[in-house]
């Protein structure tokens, strides 16, 4: 486990230690718990401190940075790998900051169209960490993405990104790593829709497809001409062109001696 | 034996001056003249010093006597409390990331019996999730390959479940390296042994996860092995055996259409049940069924007919926890119509599909054929006017890239994987047939099976039968 938190030295009376923090982290998680009362209000309430008292060694966000560096490359394959290490060690999972984890893992998750490991992802959270608006707007993206309702993804992911613009949203970096997982979520996600749009459709209206790219005429148009679908202007209909995907198997174009040598080795071989 | 395997002292002694590691675990198995339970409560003692002897002991160097004064400690304060000083967390979790699998394999049912008592270690703290890792590494290096059953490998499975935090490690562990060994060692003490449950209990716990991440081609592989684990003869199959089947054929249905022929070797006993549950009803009424009564006799009855089984013995399937795959089999079945459908028209339109499946919104009609066309269930394209148009599947043999993933096993990075070159696929199906060359070999290689063969008076068929 060379990438997971750095293990805390074995001290003789780790019993104590443990007992002490698992009594901190109770009183904090329901401390912590209040705080997505306070996002949600919209009057300048005075906030209460937002994150809990930083712990000596809370996992989560002694990882935070190295994840959000992670997402700026974004380096997605190491991102979900830290990030589970991260989240099967850290002994006392039910405190607030497992967001500052648990938000990058998902949307990583989205971006590589990994939808069921996603969904358990949320489903190993606790209730209280379940219930803050974080999650359950990621979770609404989440399942808006399932049941591949195009309109609502998009509805979905503006939502969360206004989320995390709003000033009661105390956490700058996390918000910042939110914005940029979820402009990438956006864009691998159009991609994947236009190459399936190219092989599903012959024609389309063009607010057919403006609902599945969530974008208006004016800057969906530039694109697709550029794709080489055909527009008529007149009935408003865009024609995809087939994307030219290659066969799964092909033989190499130039056979060489080698192959023929390899090839015929092998068929002795099978016929043994 | 030499006096000082009597106390704890004179054990930590020999263990880190001992050059011979096999008399070591020799001297260590042996409980001599004091007898077994004593034995554990000597391991589990501190030193004379008041010192406790896993701070004088390298875990990796010393894997052996770590292991059993580790296994020994843990089993006694779980059971007994009685004064034994627990050891601590940090050093069951260093223990389990660097302890030599060397050294391990020496006395393999200490690693079992730790195992299990560190399971009920992190439980009782409630942190069970916090023994995965350790039970991962534990599982994965004792034996020689990853393909091998240890013991602990169902408790694995058991714990990843409890805790509910299903990894992608263990996704992969599943997928990529199928049991095709077994990890078998004598044992003067027959409870740590692999047994047929942990057989049955591994399969049918893996074949759960794998439905729950997706897997359904793998999860049907597993819950069928469950299926057909072998008995001893004439003994009825396992209550197990049963929900696997259950599952099995609730899969069948989400993932292929529906039920497909069993093993031949499967119990009949099992099937016979089945059909006395609501689960052959249900499977029955499902679109891609062969007993499917009403292909097309109306349209949407056959869901319908779904939905009301299912409202029907709700209960029933809420207490047997398939609720979830059920509701699942139902939302899936529009599917099943539709590729039937494939099978006799050329087009039709979204209206029409919607009538066949029973949904009335266009725009979900439209989403759900997008979908099957996404996931390469059924290969057609839609129109601006909303007409669907099927084609054909065309002639190469579509195998899908993920069954073949596993076969290639490790590629070079950066291998597009839908561009694959004859040579690297003839390649590994050659890998595969020397490997089934290399069973038969061994097969044909075990006492039982020449003995059978003389018996039967030489016939190789006849003899197999008997296996």
């Amino acid at each position: 486990m060379a990438n997971g938190p750095p293990t805390p030295p074995p001290t003789t009376d780790v019993e104590i230690q443990d007992e002490a923090r698992m009594s901190d982290a109770s009183a904090l998680a329901a401390e912590g718990s209040s705080d997505p009362a306070p996002e949600t209000t919209s009057d300048a309430a005075p906030q209460p401190p937002p994150s809990p008292p930083i712990q000596l060694q809370d996992p989560y966000q002694l990882i935070f940075p190295r994840i959000a560096e992670l997402s700026s490359q974004k380096r997605w394959i190491e991102l979900i790998d830290i990030a589970e290490v991260t989240e099967i060690n850290a002994s006392n999972d039910q405190q607030l900051s497992r967001l500052f984890v648990i938000v990058p893992l998902i949307l990583a998750y989205l971006i590589q169209n990994d939808l069921p490991i996603a969904k358990l992802v949320l489903e190993r959270l606790p209730n209280d960490i379940r219930m803050s608006p974080l999650i359950s707007n990621l979770g609404s993206l989440t399942k808006a993405y399932s049941a591949g309702a195009y309109e609502q993804i998009y509805s979905k992911a503006n939502a969360l990104v206004n989320m995390v613009a709003q000033p009661e949203f105390q956490q700058p970096e996390l918000a910042q790593v939110i914005n940029t997982m979820v402009e990438c979520f956006l864009s691998s996600f159009r991609d994947r829709t236009f190459l399936l749009l190219s092989t599903a459709y012959t024609s389309m209206t063009l607010s057919l497809a403006e609902m599945y790219f969530g974008l208006g005429a004016d800057e969906l148009l530039p694109v697709a001409a550029r794709h080489g679908w055909a527009y008529d202007t007149p009935t408003k209909v865009l024609k995809p062109m087939p994307t030219n995907e290659t066969a799964s198997f092909f033989a190499p174009a130039a056979s060489s001696l080698a192959n023929f040598n390899f090839i015929a080795q092998s068929v002795s071989l099978l016929e043994m | 034996m030499a006096p000082d395997s009597q106390s704890i002292d004179g054990l930590v002694q020999q263990i880190t001056t001992s050059n011979n590691l096999e008399a070591l675990a020799h001297t260590l198995r042996t409980p001599g003249t004091s007898g077994r339970d004593v034995r554990e409560f000597i391991l589990a003692s501190s030193m004379s010093s008041g010192q406790d002897p896993l701070s004088v002991l390298d875990l990796r160097n010393n894997t052996l006597g770590v292991m059993y004064i580790l296994s020994a400690r843990l089993n006694i304060y779980l059971n007994a409390q009685s004064g034994v000083q627990r050891p601590p967390w940090a050093i069951v979790t260093q223990f389990c990331e660097i302890f030599d699998p060397e050294q391990a394999r020496l006395a393999p049912e200490r690693i079992v019996m730790f195992a299990k008592s560190l399971t009920r270690y992190a439980q009782e703290q409630g942190k069970l999730k916090l023994a995965i890792p350790l039970l991962y590494s534990l599982a994965t290096r004792l034996p020689t390959t990853l393909s091998t059953l240890t013991p602990i490998h169902h408790i694995l499975l058991l714990t990843t479940l409890q805790a509910r935090h299903i990894t992608p490690e263990i996704t992969r562990l599943l997928i990529e390296h199928p049991i095709d060994d077994l990890y078998m060692y004598t044992n003067i003490y027959p409870d740590h042994n692999l047994s047929y449950i942990d057989n049955l209990v591994y399969h049918y716990l893996g074949g759960v996860i794998l439905t729950k991440t997706g897997n359904y081609t793998a999860a049907i592989d597993y819950f069928e092995t469950a299926l057909t684990a072998p008995s001893t003869t004439n003994s009825p199959p396992a209550g197990l055996q049963l929900e696997a089947l259950k599952k099995l054929r609730l899969v069948q249905c989400i993932a292929m259409g529906g039920p497909q022929p069993l093993p031949k070797y499967t119990s009949p006993v099992l099937t016979r049940i089945l059909k006395s549950t609501p689960y052959q009803n249900l499977i029955n009424a499902f679109p891609g069924s062969l007993h499917q009564k009403d292909r097309g006799e109306g349209p949407s009855s056959g869901n319908n007919r779904l939905k009301q089984l299912v409202s029907k013995d709700r209960d029933f399937y809420a207490s047997e926890c398939n609720l979830g795959l059920v509701e699942l089999l139902v939302a899936e079945a529009p599917k099943w119509v539709i590729k039937r459908l494939t099978e006799t028209y050329v087009t039709l339109g979204l209206a029409e599909i919607g009538r066949y499946v029973g949904i009335d919104d266009e725009q979900q009609v439209r989403a759900l054929v997008l979908k099957m066309i996404e996931s390469k269930a059924i290969i057609a394209t839609i129109s601006d006017s909303g007409i669907v148009t099927f084609h054909d599947t065309p002639d190469t043999a579509d195998v899908s890239v993920e069954d073949i993933r596993t076969l290639l096993g490790d590629l070079p990075s950066g291998t597009n994987l839908t561009k694959i070159s004859v040579p690297i696929l003839l390649e590994a199906v050659q890998v595969q047939s020397t490997h089934l060359a290399q069973l038969d070999m061994g097969v044909g290689r075990s006492k039982e099976f020449i003995t059978k063969a003389i018996k039967t008076g030489g016939g190789i068929s006849s003899a197999l039968s008997f296996l």
